[in-house]
C-alpha cells in the first residue's frame, strides 16, 4: 500500500543504499571473505583429517578390559596377548584360550568377564571393536618395524595408561612418511620396544644421536616408494 | 613365397602375412575398436549431471565421518601355528582324468586361495599347468552341487544317509544283482582296495566299469601287446638328445605334462654355440603345443602316423637294428605309401636317433601319442627297445588303472550302455564324471540311462548325468578330500583337505564306505586304516623305523611317499614281443569331401569338465588364441577348398550323425584334417558381470563313436550360412609397423649353426646408455626421467629373464598370475574389444609360410622399464619407480587417464573398464590374495613382479637370523609365473647379486631386450631362441 503523503525526498532516500553500505564491498572482499576461506580451510584440513576424525577414537568395547591395569599396574609384556607381532603384519588379538589362561583362575566368577567366558564355552569369538586400521590399500606389517626397534608407544601411545584403548596416531600417510624420511627420531634400543615412557626422558638431542646410531648400526632405510606400502 | 623381403619374419594372422588392405587399415588405428558411445546410452546430460552432483556431495560428505565400526573376531582357541596374515602351505594332490600331479597349496587363515606345484612330486617337480592353477577357482564355483537332490529336488544329508544305507542294505540281499559301477580313472590305492571289498562282498552280480572320455585305451592296447601285460610308460627327458614325437602332445595335454616338460627344458637350455642341445621333431596332423616347439615338425594327417612309423621301423632295419618278427618282416610293406616328404623325414630321423651324441644328451626316445592307434604305440616301444631307451630315458610301469581283465573306455561304456538297454541294471552307480554329456555319439547313453530304475551320481554339478539320476550327490573338491593318489611311477601321495566342504559333500571313496555299510566313513578313517592297518607290511618295510603316525607326518608333509607303492617291471617283463593280435585299422584316405577328424583334449576345459571356469574360459588357446570357443580347426588350405573362411558357421557330419561348429584357420596343420576340440558346447553358469550365461562353444562328443577312437577318416564339412563371432586376443596389441623388421624383432632366434656363425645373433638393435648406437636403428634419444635418476648400483635390483628356448606356450603362468593377483575376468565380448585383464600376454607368432607354418611363443608383461615411458605422461604420478627397479602402479591414485598406456611400447597395462569384480558370490571372494589389492573400475593395472612376495622375502630376510638365511630369503622370491613355469623358463632375482641366476642370463649372448632402441632399459630380457635343425632336413 503506498503512502501519498510522503513526499518525493522521503521516498529517493527510502530507495537509496544508506552511504555505509559502500563500505561493504572491501569489508566482504578485504576481510570476511578471507577469513571465511581460512576458516574453510582451516575447518576442513582439520576437522576432515585423521587428526581429529581418528585421533583419540576410543570405542566402548565388549569387554570393559584395562590395558593400564594389565600392563601399567600387573607390568605384563605387551607380546604376551599380541603375539604375531614379531612375525608377521598383524600383532593380532588373544584368542579367548589366552584370557582363560589366567581367568580360568582368577575372578573367574567376574561379570565383566562373562563375554569371554561365554566366547570360551561356545567357541564363538568375543566381537572387539577395532581402533586402529589403515586404508585396505596399504600394507602395513608389524614385523617389520619391531625388527627395526620401532617402539609400542611411538604409534600406540601410553597404552599402560589407557583404561580403555584410543587412538593415538593419525595413521595418515603423511604421518608415516614423516617417520619414513626420518626415523632416527623414534628408533629406540631393540631392550626398549615394549617399554612404555621410554621418549619421555628423552631430550630431542638425546634421541636423535642415539637413533642415528640405531640407523647406522642396522642400516634401516624404510621405503618411501609406492609399492613399500602400496600394492 | 615370390617377394619374400616384404613379407614379415614372423606374424600373428594370415592376414599380417599377405598384408591385407584390412590389416594394413587395422595398424593405422591406435586401438583395436573406437569406444563404443552405446556405454551411456539412456542417460540424458541432466540425469549424469544430477548423479555426480549427488555422488560428489556423498564423499565429501564420507569424509567427514568416521569410518564405520569394524569387529576384530580371534579366534576362540586358535589353531596351532597359525599366525593371523601369515599364509600356510601344505602338500596335498590331485587327478585329473587319471593323471596324478602333487602340489603345494597356499592358505589365508583357512582359505586355499593359490594351488602351486609340489617339488617333491615327480608328476610335478615344482611346476604346474594352467588347468592345475585353476582348480583353485573350482574349488569355490557357486554354481557346484551344493545339497543331495532326489529327482531335482534337494533333500537332507540324513534323508540321503539313510536312503543309500536301505538301497544298499536291499541290494546286498540280492547279492549285487543289478549293480553296475561307473567310475572316472581314479588311481587311489584306498579306493582300489574298496572296490575289491565291494566285489567280494556283493558277490558276483556287480559289474565295474571305468571311463575316461580322454582315454588311453590305444597307449593300453600297444603296449599290452607288446609286453604282454598292461604296462605304462614314464619318461626322463632330461638325457633325451632326441625326441620323437608321434602326435604326442606330451608337452602339454598328455600324461605327466609337467615332468615331461621339465626334464625336456633341460636339454633346451643353451649358454654357448659349442654346447649340446637336444633336438625335438613332431609328426602330427593338428598343431599341438608340443609341435609349436618342434625343431622339425612334419605336417601329416593323423591316421598317416602309423605309416610313418613303420617307415620309421624300416628305416632303422636297415641299419641293423633288430625287431620281433611279425614287425620286422611286415615294416617295409606297411611303410608303403608314405609322402616322399615324410619318407626322407623318417630316414632323417632313423638316421638321427642311432646318431652318437655327447652325454649327457646321448639318450632317445618315441612318444606315441595317446590317440594314436595301438600299432604306433607298440611300434614305438619296438623302436624305443631298438635304440635302447629303456632304462635311460623311458621307464615302464605295471598299470595298475584296471586289472589285466578289465576293458577300456570305449569298450566299457559301450558295454555298460548295452546293459542298460537290456535292462539289466537296478542300481546305477556313477563316481564323478558326467558320461551323459562326454559319451561316444553312437551309443545313445542319455536313453540309456534313464532305463537304470535307481541311479545314483556323486557330481560336481547339477550337469547333464546328475539332472537325470534319482539321487545326485555333491562330491568333495580334491582340496576338501582325504585320499591318495599314485603317479604313474607308482609314487603315492596323500592327499589331505584344505577346508572342510564348502556345502557339505562326499569324496568317492567316503561313497564308498556307505555302500558298503562300514561303520568308519570320514575320508581320513578310511585312508588312514587303509595304509595302517591293510597295508601294514608296506609300511614296515619301507618305515619300520617310524612310529605310524610319524611315517604318516612325513608323508602329509613332503607330499608323497618315499617308496613306489606300485612296484616297477623287471627287465624280464618289459620285453617287446612283438604286436601280438593287433590288426591295422582300414582307414581311407582323408579328402576334401572325407575329411579326417581328430577329437583333441581340451587345453583349457579338458574335457568339458572345467567347462563353468571362467579363468579357463577366457584365458586364450595357446594355438589359436580363441577365447571362450571352441572352433573346427583346418588348415587354410583345406579350408579354401572346402569353400569356408574363418569364423563361417559350418555343419559337419559323419556316420549319419551331425554336429553345427564354426570353422577356423590353423596355419600349419595338415590338409584335410578337422581337429575338434572336446569339453565345449556346456553352460556357463558362474557369473561375470559382462558377459552373457549360456553355451559356450560347440560340442562334438555325438561324432565320436565307440568303436574308433579319435582319429576316424570320412567326415564331411557344409557350410551352414551365416557367420559366427570367434573371438582371440591376437590381434590385439600390434606392435607398429614401418620399421625394418630384423632390426625391431621382438622375437629372435637362431639355429645352432646362426649362433655357432654369430654369437651376437641376439644383440641388433640393443643400446645402453652412453654408448653409441648400433647400425641403421632408429635410436630414441636418453629420455629423462621427470623424477630424477636413480642410482640401480645399489640394494636389490629386480630382473626378470624368460628363455624363448624352453617357454612351451602352455599358458600357465597366465593362470598362475590370475590366482595370485586376482585378477578379474570379463567376458567373451569384454574381450572381442580388447579389454582382457590378462597381466600376461602370451604372444603367438607365425614364422614361415602358411603351409608349414611354425609357432614361437613370447610372454610378454611389463618390462619394468628402467626409463618407463608410461611414468612421465602420468598427470598424478600414480605410476612412478621404486629404487628397486619396479615400475610401481599405486591403484588410489589412478584417476583413470589412460595415458601411460598410450605411451606403454609393448602395450601390457590393463585398464578396468567396468567393475569386473562386482557382485560376484561370497566364495568366489575367498579365493581371493588377501596381499594383493583388488581393483576396482576406471583404474590401470599390470604386472607388479608380484611385489607382495618380494615385500614377504624382504620381510624374511629382515627377520632372519644370520646373513645366510637373509641371503635365502631373498634367493626364494619366485613371482607366480616363474613359479608354475613347468620348464622353469622363467628366472627371477636379483640382477646387482653376482650368484643369483638372473645375473648369469643376464650375460648370455642371447639375451636381448625388446625395443632397446626406444632406450627403454628393460628389466623383463628375453633369451633368444636356438633351434637345432637337423642338417640332413634343410631347405
Amino acid at each position: 500500500m503506498s503512502d501519498e503523503h510522503h513526499g518525493s525526498e522521503r521516498r529517493d532516500e527510502h530507495l537509496t543504499f544508506p552511504e555505509w553500505h559502500n563500505k561493504l564491498p572491501p569489508i566482504i572482499f578485504g576481510v570476511v571473505g578471507p577469513l571465511a576461506t581460512a576458516a574453510v580451510i582451516f575447518g576442513v584440513w582439520y576437522y576432515f583429517s585423521p587428526y581429529f576424525t581418528d585421533v583419540g577414537y576410543r570405542p566402548e568395547q565388549p569387554v570393559p578390559y584395562s590395558h593400564k591395569l594389565h600392563v601399567g599396574d600387573l607390568g605384563m609384556d605387551c607380546r604376551y596377548c599380541h603375539t604375531g607381532v614379531e612375525q608377521g603384519p598383524h600383532a593380532g588379538v588373544p584368542p579367548t584360550q589366552t584370557c582363560m589362561n589366567c581367568h580360568s583362575q582368577i575372578w573367574t566368577e567376574s561379570p565383566k568377564l562373562l563375554p569371554v567366558r561365554q566366547s570360551w564355552v561356545t567357541g564363538e569369538p568375543v566381537p572387539w571393536v577395532r581402533i586402529h586400521k589403515v586404508p585396505d590399500f596399504a600394507y602395513f606389517d608389524h614385523s617389520v618395524h619391531v625388527s627395526a626397534s620401532i617402539g609400542c608407544e611411538t604409534c600406540h601411545g601410553r597404552v599402560d595408561q589407557m583404561i580403555e584403548v584410543q587412538q593415538h596416531a593419525p595413521l595418515s600417510m603423511q604421518w608415516c612418511v614423516d617417520c619414513h624420511m626420518e626415523p632416527e627420531r623414534n628408533l629406540r634400543p631393540a631392550d626398549k620396544v615394549t617399554a612404555m615412557g621410554y621418549a619421555e626422558k628423552l631430550t630431542e638431542d638425546e634421541q636423535l644421536a642415539i637413533g642415528r646410531k640405531i640407523k647406522e648400526e642396522k642400516s634401516i632405510s624404510p621405503p618411501i616408494h609406492c609399492s613399500g606400502c602400496h600394492r | 613365397m615370390n617377394n619374400n623381403k616384404q613379407r614379415p619374419m614372423h606374424w600373428r594372422s594370415l592376414d599380417e602375412l599377405e598384408q591385407t588392405p584390412a590389416f594394413k587399415q587395422a595398424m593405422e588405428r591406435e586401438f583395436a575398436e573406437e569406444v563404443e558411445a552405446g556405454a551411456l546410452d539412456g542417460t540424458t546430460r541432466r540425469h549424469f549431471l544430477g548423479v555426480m552432483g549427488a555422488s560428489l556431495a556423498m564423499t565429501s560428505l564420507a569424509g567427514c565421518v568416521r569410518r564405520p565400526e569394524d569387529m576384530i573376531l580371534p579366534y576362540s582357541k586358535a589353531p596351532e601355528h597359525l599366525v593371523p596374515g601369515i599364509a600356510q602351505y601344505y602338500a596335498t594332490a590331485a587327478n585329473i582324468g587319471g593323471d596324478v600331479t602333487g602340489f603345494v597349496v597356499e592358505s589365508h587363515e583357512g582359505r586355499p586361495t593359490k594351488i602351486e606345484g609340489n617339488p617333491e612330486h615327480p608328476g610335478s617337480l615344482g611346476g604346474a599347468t594352467a588347468i592345475h592353477q585353476a582348480l583353485v577357482l573350482q574349488l569355490y564355483d557357486p554354481n557346484r552341487l551344493n545339497a543331495p537332490r532326489k529327482g531335482n529336488a534337494p533333500v537332507e544329508w540324513s534323508a540321503l544317509e539313510q536312503a543309500i544305507t536301505q538301497h544298499f542294505e536291499g541290494v546286498r540281499n540280492r547279492s549285487g544283482e543289478g549293480l553296475a559301477v561307473l567310475t572316472e580313472a581314479i588311481p587311489s590305492p584306498t579306493f582300489y582296495a574298496m572296490r575289491r571289498r565291494i566285489l567280494a562282498t556283493y558277490g558276483p552280480g556287480v559289474r565295474w566299469f571305468t571311463y575316461e572320455p580322454i582315454s588311453d585305451d590305444n597307449q593300453r592296447a600297444g603296449l599290452s601287446a607288446a609286453f604282454g601285460r598292461p604296462v605304462r610308460p614314464v619318461y626322463r627327458l632330461n638325457r633325451a638328445g632326441v625326441v620323437v614325437s608321434l602326435d604326442s602332445d606330451f608337452l602339454a595335454t598328455e600324461g605327466a605334462s609337467v615332468a615331461n616338460g621339465w626334464q625336456w627344458a633341460r636339454t633346451r637350455r643353451i649358454e654357448s654355440p659349442d654346447q649340446p642341445i637336444g633336438r625335438l621333431y613332431v609328426v602330427e596332423g593338428r598343431y599341438s603345443v608340443t609341435g609349436t616347439n618342434a625343431d622339425h615338425r612334419l605336417r601329416l594327417n593323423s591316421v598317416d602316423v602309423e605309416t610313418f612309423a613303420w617307415a620309421l621301423v624300416a628305416e632303422l632295419q636297415k641299419t641293423g637294428r633288430a625287431f620281433p618278427n611279425d614287425i620286422g618282416s611286415a615294416a617295409a610293406e606297411r611303410a608303403a605309401g608314405l609322402p616322399e616328404k615324410a619318407q626322407k623325414f623318417a630316414a632323417a630321423v632313423a638316421e638321427d636317433l642311432l646318431a652318437a651324441r655327447p652325454n649327457p644328451l646321448d639318450g632317445a626316445v618315441v612318444i606315441a601319442g595317446r590317440r594314436q592307434s595301438p600299432i604306433v604305440h607298440a611300434l614305438a616301444a619296438a623302436i624305443n627297445e631298438s635304440i635302447g631307451a629303456r632304462g635311460q630315458t623311458l621307464f615302464y610301469y605295471r598299470d595298475y588303472r584296471r586289472t589285466p581283465e578289465e576293458a577300456g573306455d570305449r569298450e566299457s561304456i559301450a558295454a555298460l550302455t548295452a546293459l542298460l538297454k537290456e535292462d539289466k541294471v537296478d542300481t546305477l552307480l556313477v563316481l564323478g564324471g558326467n558320461p551323459v554329456y562326454t559319451a561316444p555319439g553312437d551309443l545313445g547313453f542319455a536313453e540309456a540311462f534313464k532305463r537304470a530304475k535307481t541311479s545314483i551320481v556323486l557330481a560336481d554339478y547339477a550337469d547333464e548325468t546328475s539332472k537325470l539320476a534319482t539321487w545326485a550327490i555333491p562330491r568333495a573338491h580334491f582340496l576338501e578330500t582325504w585320499g591318495d593318489l599314485a603317479f604313474a611311477d607308482g609314487t603315492v601321495a596323500i592327499q589331505q583337505p584344505l577346508i572342510a566342504p564348502l556345502w557339505g559333500a562326499w569324496s568317492e571313496i567316503e561313497l564308498l564306505a556307505r555302500v558298503l555299510l562300514d561303520e568308519a566313513t570320514a575320508g581320513h578313517q578310511l585312508v588312514r586304516n587303509f595304509w595302517e592297518k591293510e597295508e601294514r607290511a608296506f609300511v614296515s618295510r619301507h618305515w619300520g623305523s617310524l612310529s605310524f603316525e610319524k611315517a604318516w607326518r612325513r608323508w602329509l608333509h613332503d607330499g608323497r611317499m618315499s617308496a613306489a607303492y606300485f612296484g616297477t617291471l623287471g627287465p624280464a617283463d618289459s620285453r617287446v614281443q612283438g604286436l601280438g593280435q593287433l590288426q591295422p585299422a582300414a582307414q581311407p584316405k582323408p579328402s576334401k569331401d572325407a575329411l579326417e577328424l581328430v577329437f583333441v583334449e581340451s587345453n583349457k576345459v579338458h574335457d568339458g569338465r572345467y567347462a563353468n571356469n571362467s579363468w579357463l574360459q577366457e584365458l586364450p588357446d595357446p594355438i589359436t588364441k580363441i577365447v571362450w570357443d571352441n572352433a573346427v580347426l583346418l588348415s587354410p588350405a583345406t579350408a579354401k577348398a572346402l569353400g569356408v573362411e574363418a569364423g563361417a558357421r559350418v555343419k559337419l557330419t559323419f556316420d549319419g550323425r551331425n554336429v553345427d561348429g564354426v570353422a577356423w584357420t590353423v596355419p600349419g596343420m595338415a590338409d584335410n584334417t578337422a581337429a575338434l576340440e572336446v569339453g565345449y558346447g556346456r553352460d556357463f553358469d558362474a557369473y561375470l558381470p559382462y558377459h552373457d550365461k549360456g553355451v559356450v562353444g560347440f560340442n562334438v562328443f555325438p561324432l565320436r563313436n565307440s568303436q574308433q577312437g579319435d582319429i576316424v577318416v570320412g567326415a564331411k564339412l557344409a557350410a551352414a550360412g551365416g557367420t559366427y563371432q570367434i573371438v582371440t586376443s591376437q590381434p590385439y596389441a600390434y606392435l607398429e609397423p614401418g620399421f625394418d623388421y630384423p632390426t625391431r624383432a621382438i622375437v629372435r632366434g637362431t639355429t645352432v649353426d646362426g649362433f655357432k656363425k654369430n654369437p651376437g645373433f641376439a644383440q641388433p638393435g640393443i643400446i645402453k646408455h652412453g654408448q653409441p648406437p648400433p647400425d641403421a636403428v632408429v635410436i630414441h634419444p636418453p629420455p629423462k626421467s621427470i623424477y630424477g635418476d636413480w642410482d640401480y648400483s645399489k640394494g636389490y635390483q629386480w630382473a626378470l629373464v624368460i628363455d624363448l628356448n624352453t617357454c612351451t606356450g602352455c599358458s600357465a603362468c597366465v593362470i598362475a598370475c590370475v590366482a595370485e593377483n586376482n585378477i578379474p575376468m570379463v567376458g567373451k565380448d569384454q574381450v572381442s574389444r580388447g579389454r582382457e585383464m590378462f597381466w600376461i600376454r602370451m604372444d603367438r607368432y607365425f614364422t614361415g609360410d602358411e603351409g608349414d607354418a611354425g609357432i614361437v611363443h613370447q610372454p610378454m608383461t611389463c618390462l619394468q622399464c628402467e626409463t618407463a615411458p608410461c611414468e612421465n605422461v602420468c598427470p598424478v604420478a600414480a605410476t612412478s619407480h621404486s629404487p628397486e627397479g619396479l615400475n610401481d602402479m599405486t591403484y588410489n591414485r589412478c584417476i583413470g587417464t589412460r595415458y601411460c598406456n598410450n605411451n606403454c611400447p609393448v602395450k601390457v597395462r590393463r585398464f578396468n573398464f567396468y567393475n569386473f569384480t562386482k557382485g560376484q558370490a561370497e566364495t568366489i571372494h575367498m579365493q581371493r590374495n588377501p596381499d594383493v589389492t583388488v581393483r576396482f573400475r576406471g583404474v590401470m593395472e599390470k604386472c607388479t613382479y608380484c611385489v607382495q612376495r618380494i615385500n614377504l622375502g624382504k620381510r624374511h630376510a629382515k627377520l632372519a637370523k644370520s646373513e645366510e638365511e637373509s641371503r635365502a630369503a631373498i634367493d626364494a622370491i619366485v613371482p607366480a609365473c616363474a613359479q608354475t613355469c613347468p620348464t622353469d623358463a622363467i628366472v627371477f632375482g636379483d640382477m646387482n647379486d653376482e650368484n643369483s641366476a638372473v645375473h648369469k642370463l643376464k650375460r648370455q649372448p642371447r639375451n636381448y631386450g625388446v625395443l632397446t632402441e626406444l632406450n627403454l632399459q628393460p628389466r623383463t630380457t628375453y633369451l633368444a631362441k636356438v633351434q637345432n635343425p637337423n642338417p640332413k632336413l634343410a631347405g
